[in-house]
């Protein structure tokens, strides 16, 4: 048979036609689902599903994206009935345990979570990203042990990359062992010197142990590797502020909100350096935020700085934040409550050693609550 | 002499061609079957591999690698073969640092390769290995091991037949055969030519613009750079209709952000796609070669809407929808080659 001639005679192919059979419901659910439009993908892939004409080879995936798309919309059941039967169809898809093991995790069913990838990982022990999964399990139910074992085992498979060892020694530290975790975040940049996050992390453990002139050092490396940026400066600032070195730590936070002038926590924390060092706070500061600004978390706290809200305002917007946020806000709200009470010498609500057990162990208050607690009271 | 016993000349042929390449260095071993095959015109299916449809829409085929069956994606968008630094490891290939010798979409660099000593695919063909690139680590899915390339596929007529699941490979014809064998429905017949890594490049029209495409089974989105899209259909970046989709780590690099555009009809000389599904993105996430030579990457939010059969020797491409008609007498099947699947 001869081509077709151009125009003479179209064979068109309908995408989104609505009597689309199985295979093209479930090419419709493919494009759905490489958007990411999770909704779409469920209806489609079970409109695909449920036509008899669904080639076999495709049911599998079939299942699997829509199962993809349940974890999207959050329907963790739904997602792990769907990638179970995955698993029944197909019982060596690496892929599909890896993604039964992310829903049960979101239902806090750990030990579930933990038997899905172990699974996966038995069924190709190389691939890198399981092992990531699994850390991430690990390291979220507080075995650190186990978290750094796995973090061995990849090391073992790859004794020249650097991240690694990043990796293991932010475990190390989760885990307290500071020496352990500067020792691999020395490993780190003996591989390669010009990775800033490697300066940055080992910064973290030397500030976590108190050697703050080494952190500084290490601040400071991040800072030469990272051109222009805020936070590098906020660092840095934190810790010289930590190690009571107040006018350095302003000149960092300057720096900070001299690249960024609306960094709120640069603000604030320049705001209660300045209460230390007993410098006002600049009039123009006022100006850079907006009413609306000072909505949004840590808004209240710049507004409680400026004149504009009181403790109590604070108090109440911290409140007020959803389940996952409110433990930070509360500890934040606290500290800063505390140091604005201090700057103005009204009686402390809270002692820092208090508001410290307050905050999440990797807070960046925490440390500068515990310094505060340590330090001297003025007379 | 029947079609009949034509083929099954023709298959003894190939499986003999096969038998030997696997004890040929692998320059002979890549010489092109139909230069030894006479002067058959039959098609000669060479294996009939089953397509392992990925989460995005991607497909691998079992491929012997070193004697141990794995999945391969089919990837006619990449320059080279490929195994992934995990299979690398798993192996326990050497690998070498080579430089820059390519990137993928996304700005992925490679630099890596390492030495298969064999590959087979399907049952009846064999090949001495050689050198494949090495994907970084995290590239592809734990399932799929590698990619094959056009330096593989180059040496088969290739057949995409994706609704029945199907990744089929035919020697290499050496003259013009009824190669629409699938069914007797409309289709089409493109020319193409391949760049320096043979790549299938054709021309296609996209709502009355003619376009030219790289035809990439690799890849699970088609896309087409700002720059196309400004100057072919002159997209300012003010039409409401273009919109943020979505924003993708592509090959799990950086994250790619992805803009709709509502195409009506792309046209594959008389085979034409409804709404084809192209994104439009950044020229920078293009490979800077793709970016002077090509328009559109076709991936398989369009291919897999077709049926599809690349010559590379005869460079031709011909297409069909991927749901047919059957023929109204299916082509007679060799003994001991999987027979062309019957239509729908």
């Amino acid at each position: 048979m001869k081509p077709v001639l151009a125009a003479s005679l179209l064979v068109l192919l309908f995408s989104g036609a609505a009597e689309a059979d199985g295979y093209q419901d479930f090419n419709l659910g493919l494009v759905s689902r490489n958007r990411q439009d999770w909704d779409a993908t469920v209806k489609l892939m079970t409109l695909a599903l449920s036509e008899p004409d669904l080639p076999p080879h495709l049911k599998v995936v079939a299942y699997f994206d829509r199962g993809t798309s349940y974890l999207g919309e959050k329907q963790f059941d739904a997602a792990i009935a769907d990638f179970t039967t995955v698993i029944q169809l197909k019982p060596d898809y690496i892929e599909a345990y890896s993604a039964r093991a992310s829903a049960f995790a979101a239902k806090t069913q750990f030990a579930k979570a933990i038997d899905d990838i172990t699974k996966a990982i038995s069924l190709r022990p190389v691939y890198r990203p399981t092992y990531y999964q699994r850390i991430a399990i690990y390291t979220a139910t507080k075995n650190m042990e186990a978290a750094i074992a796995d973090c061995t085992t990849l090391i073992k498979m790859s004794p020249n990359e650097a991240m690694l060892y990043r990796l293991r020694g932010t475990t190390y530290r989760r885990n307290g062992n500071y020496d352990l975790a500067i020792a691999d975040e020395g490993t780190a940049l003996a591989i390669n010197d010009q990775v800033a996050v490697d300066f940055r992390e080992r910064g973290f453990d030397y500030a976590a142990k108190g050697d703050f002139s080494n952190a500084v050092d290490d601040f400071n490396s991040e800072i030469r590797l990272s051109v222009d940026l805020t936070l590098p400066y906020m660092r840095k600032g934190a810790v010289q502020w930590d190690w009571g070195k107040f006018a350095d730590a302003e000149s960092s936070f300057e720096h900070a909100l001299k690249i960024q002038p609306q960094q709120k926590y640069g603000f604030l924390w320049l705001a209660i350096t300045r209460g230390k060092t007993s410098t006002a706070i600049d009039s123009d500061m006022s100006q850079r935020f907006s009413a609306s600004d000072l909505t949004k978390w840590p808004g209240p706290l710049v507004a409680l700085f400026l004149g504009k809200a009181t403790a109590g305002d604070v108090d109440s917007a911290a409140k007020r934040a959803d389940a996952a946020s409110q433990i930070g806000e509360i500890c934040e709200a606290q500290f800063f409550i505390a140091e604005w009470q201090q700057i103005h010498q009204l009686a402390a609500t809270r002692k820092f050693q208090e508001i410290a057990q307050t905050c999440a162990d990797d807070a960046v208050i925490r440390p500068a609550a515990i310094a505060e607690s340590n330090r001297p009271v003025a007379p | 002499m029947t079609e009949q016993k034509r083929a099954l000349k023709a298959l003894f042929m190939a499986m003999i061609i096969a038998a030997a390449a696997t004890f040929l260095p692998a320059s002979a071993a890549h010489a092109d079957p139909a230069s030894q095959a006479g002067t058959n015109c039959s098609l000669v299916q060479l294996a009939s591999l089953d397509m392992e449809t990925q989460p995005d829409g991607t497909f691998a085929v079992p491929v012997a690698l070193n004697g141990r069956n794995v999945n391969l994606l089919v990837d006619t968008g990449s320059q080279t073969s490929s195994v992934s630094s995990e299979t690398a490891r798993e192996f326990g290939l050497g690998i070498r640092n080579i430089g820059r010798v390519g990137q993928f979409f996304n700005g992925i660099i490679i630099y890596q390769s390492a030495t298969i000593d064999s590959y087979k695919l399907g049952e009846s063909t064999s090949k001495d290995g050689g050198d494949f690139i090495v994907l970084p680590d995290g590239m592809i899915e734990p399932s799929v091991y590698g990619m094959l390339g056009p330096d593989i596929l180059q040496h088969y007529d290739i057949e995409f037949d994706f609704l029945r699941g199907k990744f089929n490979l035919f020697q290499p014809a050496i003259c013009d055969s009824d190669v629409v064998y699938w069914t007797k429905d409309a289709h089409a017949e493109l020319p193409v030519k391949f760049d320096g890594a043979h790549h299938i490049v054709t021309t296609v029209v996209l709502d009355g613009k003619p376009m030219t495409v790289i035809v990439d089974s690799g890849s699970s989105h088609s896309f087409m750079s700002w720059t196309t899209a400004k100057q072919v259909f002159g997209e300012d970046g003010k039409n409401p209709d273009v919109k943020l989709l979505t924003i993708a780590r592509i090959n799990n690099g950086r994250p790619v952000q992805i803009y709709s555009h509502p195409f009506v009809l792309l046209d594959f000389n008389g085979v034409a796609v409804k709404n084809p599904d192209i994104y439009v993105v950044a020229d920078n996430y293009f490979p800077a070669r793709w970016r002077d030579e090509t328009q559109i990457i076709l991936g398989l939010s369009v291919l897999r809407q077709l049926h599809v059969f690349v010559q590379y020797g005869k460079q031709k491409l011909y297409l069909t929808a991927a749901e047919t008609n059957p023929p109204a007498i299916p082509p007679p099947a060799a003994p001991g080659v999987p027979a062309h699947p019957a239509g729908p």
